[in-house]
């Protein structure tokens, strides 16, 4: 038995030498590839390659490589022209006229034309189409009655020739090109494929076809993307690399295979990454305000939090800076508005609006009449009654759990006692907080380029969690979209620093902190530097070279 | 024994349809759909409205139950709420993975588990008997997270003997023997770690059980009729040892098809668990549906099958 067993053994084990020597160690012979970089997301894509149809920040890291865009945003999050040479509104700013670049060809050689941008514009209008994006498409003339189904197609759009498009608006919007959808799909590649079906076709899911530096070569679901050069791309001499693979892999190994060298780059990494990450000589850490920011929602509905005065004393009693040098080691800042710093609209004024200030809050809640009548370090309500806030959270967002019980103790030593609930998952939570089912919560907003808050502030929208009502607010937040003045981008930006601190005197959340986006490469990369969303979630990627 | 296992599987249908019903309104109790968590200001709010009509979420659930129940029976599985493709599609390659990564764990598991539980019970209170035991111990109380972990530090960063995570070298494109190696390097080491408890669980199992049959009157007159002990060891006591490892056997058919949530996200491994667990979070329902309903099916038939085991290595187990 035992020697029988034995024989097992050494057998086994030559098994296992033979294909370890076939596989020539762990070593990723893909890598071995000299101009290629390979880079880790978090978590699966779910192979919407088209993006009129896709809904997933994992896809989006993909596409923007696949994909052009008729005009980016730099750095100030302004626009900037990429595939759309340059574009004009008419004198009475109705209309707007594109005129595209014509050196553009789709991955198949086919040419880039103005075809493409109107067939895409028409499908997001069409009745049925299954994206969700067809907001941007709302503001051209006839796109609401084409999706209505009382036209066949939008009234507003005209092909003036084949690299010249012109739209009809339905109001001016200063913020036209922030709302308009701006990434063609080809149009002879989803012309015979009806609507419907358009977003599990397999030029989405399996074989799109863009104009972007790079094509999708091959995909194993779920687990990795390989991307090759576009040779045919319309800047000369761009993209340097030849390949991108993009692989899925859990955060913690992520880290460990850059310090490896396994891979070359990881974005959005936690403050907690960063300390492991600064310490290896083969990372390069790249770090930015991120487009988000994080918030204690507070119910305006309630009549516990009616009074400004008492959502002014949450604000002076939570420690926000603490926060951010102690949650997330200095990677962030206190926001008091709801437009982050790397936005052109942002409002400096109210940079120390806010400061933490426990007498202050105590001092608004004396005037209202809330005193501590029995003595147990808490305040009664004017009645006398006791008060007690109750505070919800979400599972999920580590920094953020660990903020819940740092901010019940700062709110209670003002003296409001805090009845911090155990945290829910996500959609529990949203689903409290939508039906109105709540006094405090902690949530985030993730922002886009265009800083226009309306979807978010406006009394009538249903993302305006703490049902917030101020005509004032409303009347600013028309004026910066559709006033006459709102064309010019400093008059723009001064009627949100009204609107802003309008709402830091009302808060009807307290802003609590943005965190930094911070991204990590091997030192090999070279020339990666960061846009409005990152570095590699950046057409910069075109300037990469390795080493 | 076919009248058994008729009996047995015409049992399984109504236990099916009562963990349908059960699955059903657990999800329906929890708070939230597919829907709620997509929170995105950029999106008109109709658009989330005309989706749950589209998928059938503003009807009342037990009108729900029914239209899954008839299309599950058709074969139809729905469509995922997240991929808005159907579900069978998805599932099909995430049960291969899983189905390939549980066999090879399954094969490590068993041959090592009576490998060291045997050792061990040739020399009982030895010095390699207490190894193995302090090992067992070991390996028992390793979180699978913090084993998953540690297996790649060691393996993959520090000794470089096997990648990762993933089941194949990315944009190698590797054909035949090649490929197959490939995805062999691949598994192991999300098997081995996949394995780690129940080696460490089976071999003292085994032990114990080759322990006691030792001791077995029919065992000392195997011997005294001057048997070699190697045979007797093989013929008497390995083979009634390895009884209770048919029990754990029919559970682990069940656990092939469940997948290893942790093991599989760790290592980057599309298998099931990783998957179901996803739809969980994401409130997408058919998915999570159809993917325990499967565990559901396939734990049945694992208890069947160790049942018929049974019949095959004892002589003495008849169904009749």
């Amino acid at each position: 038995m035992k020697r029988r067993l034995s024989v097992i053994s050494v057998a086994m084990m030559l098994v296992f030498s033979i294909f370890l020597t076939a596989c020539g160690g762990g070593a990723d012979s893909a890598k071995e590839q000299k101009n290629s970089v390979t880079l880790a997301m978090f978590s699966k894509p779910t192979n919407s390659f088209a993006y009129p149809f896709y809904d997933n920040q994992y896809d989006a890291y993909i596409l923007k490589y696949l994909y052009d865009s008729l005009w980016d945003f730099n750095e100030k999050m302004v626009p900037v022209p990429q595939i759309a040479e340059r574009w004009e509104f008419s004198e009475d700013k109705r209309s707007l006229t594109f005129y595209l670049r014509k050196d553009v060809k789709w991955h198949d050689g086919k040419p880039f034309t103005a075809e493409d941008v109107a067939f895409t514009w028409e499908v997001i209008a069409d009745p049925d189409y299954q994206g969700k994006y067809f907001e941007t498409v709302e503001l051209i003339q006839g796109a609401k009655d084409k999706k209505e189904k009382k036209t066949k197609n939008i009234a507003g759009i005209t092909i003036i020739d084949p690299h010249t498009i012109r739209i009809e608006l339905e109001k001016p919007y200063s913020n036209t090109l922030g709302k308009l959808w701006s990434k063609p799909i080809a149009k002879h590649v989803y012309e015979g494929i009806p609507v419907k079906n358009m977003h599990r076709a397999d030029a989405t899911m399996k074989k799109p076809v863009g104009t972007g530096p790079f094509k999708l070569k091959e995909s194993k679901n779920n687990e990795y993307y390989v991307l090759e050069k576009n040779k045919e791309y319309y800047i000369k001499g761009k993209p340097h690399l030849d390949q991108i693979i993009w692989k899925v892999m859990n955060q913690d190994v992520a880290v460990g295979a850059l310090i490896k060298g396994d891979v070359d780059g990881v974005a959005d990494l936690s403050p907690s990454h960063f300390k492991k990450l600064r310490k290896s000589n083969n990372v390069q850490i790249l770090e930015k305000s991120d487009l988000s920011y994080q918030y204690l929602g507070i119910n305006n509905e309630s009549p516990k939090l009616q009074d400004k005065r008492m959502r002014q004393a949450l604000a002076y009693a939570i420690d926000r800076q603490a926060l951010v040098s102690g949650l997330m080691d200095g990677h962030g800042y206190v926001i008091n508005q709801s437009i982050v710093k790397e936005s052109w609209a942002y409002n400096e004024e109210l940079e120390d609006a806010y400061p933490y200030d426990v007498n202050k809050a105590k001092q608004l809640l004396a005037e209202m009449g809330y005193q501590d009548v029995n003595n147990d370090g808490f305040v009664e309500d004017p009645q006398g009654k006791p008060f007690v806030l109750k505070l919800d959270y979400p599972t999920g967002n580590p920094v953020r759990v660990k903020s819940a019980p740092i901010i019940k103790q700062n709110i209670e030593k003002a003296g409001i006692k805090i009845d911090l609930k155990q945290p829910r998952d996500l959609n529990a939570m949203f689903d409290m907080v939508e039906r109105g089912d709540f006094e405090l919560y902690l949530g985030g907003w993730s922002l886009s380029v265009e800083p226009d808050p309306a979807q978010i502030w406006r009394s009538d929208v249903i993302y305006n969690y703490p049902k917030y009502k101020n005509p004032k607010s409303d009347e600013l937040l028309d004026k910066a979209v559709t006033s006459p003045e709102s064309f010019d981008l400093d008059k723009r930006k001064k009627i949100y620093a009204e609107w802003t601190k309008l709402i830091a005197e009302d808060q009807p959340i307290v802003f609590l902190y943005s965190m930094n986006k911070i991204e990590a490469f091997t030192k090999r990369v070279k020339n990666v530097k960061q846009g409005p969303m990152g570095a590699i979630e950046s057409h910069d990627v075109i300037d990469w070279t390795v080493e | 024994m076919i009248t058994y296992v008729i009996r047995r599987l015409l049992i399984a249908i109504p236990i099916l349809l009562i963990i349908s019903i059960l699955l059903f309104s657990m999800i329906q109790f929890v708070p939230g759909d597919a829907f709620t968590s997509q929170i995105d200001p950029r999106i008109d709010p109709e658009y989330h409205e005309q989706m749950r009509k589209k998928f059938g979420l503003d009807k009342g659930p037990v009108e729900q139950y029914f239209i899954w129940a008839e299309n599950f029976i058709k074969g139809e599985f729905g469509i995922s709420f997240v991929y808005k493709i159907p579900v069978q599609d998805l599932i099909g390659e995430r049960i291969m993975n899983t189905f390939f990564l549980a066999v090879t764990s399954i094969i490590i598991t068993y041959f090592l588990a009576i490998l060291l539980g045997v050792y061990s019970a040739q020399r009982p209170y030895s010095k390699l008997d207490y190894t193995v035991t302090g090992l067992s111990f070991v390996g028992l109380s390793l979180p699978s997270f913090f084993a998953g972990l540690l297996a790649i530090y060691l393996f993959s960063f520090m000794l470089d003997l096997f990648p990762a995570g993933g089941t194949e070298t990315a944009g190698a494109d590797y054909t035949g023997i090649r490929a197959l190696l490939d995805r062999l390097h691949h598994v192991i080491l999300p098997a081995f770690v996949l394995s780690i408890i129940n080696i460490a669980g089976y071999s003292r199992y085994v032990r114990a059980q080759v322990l006691e049959t030792k001791k077995m009157d029919y065992v000392r007159t195997a011997l005294a009729k001057g048997l070699s002990h190697n045979l007797v060891m093989r013929k008497h006591v390995l083979r009634n040892s390895l009884l209770p490892l048919i029990t754990l056997f029919g559970m682990d058919i069940g656990m092939i098809f469940s997948g290893a949530i942790i093991t599989e996200t760790i290592f980057t491994w599309p298998g099931l668990g990783q998957f179901l667990f996803e739809a969980a979070q994401n409130r997408d329902y058919p998915i999570l549906m159809a993917g325990t309903m499967m565990i559901g099916v396939f734990t049945i038939l694992g208890s069947i099958i160790a049942d018929i085991l049974y019949s095959v290595v004892d002589p003495r187990v008849r169904y009749d």
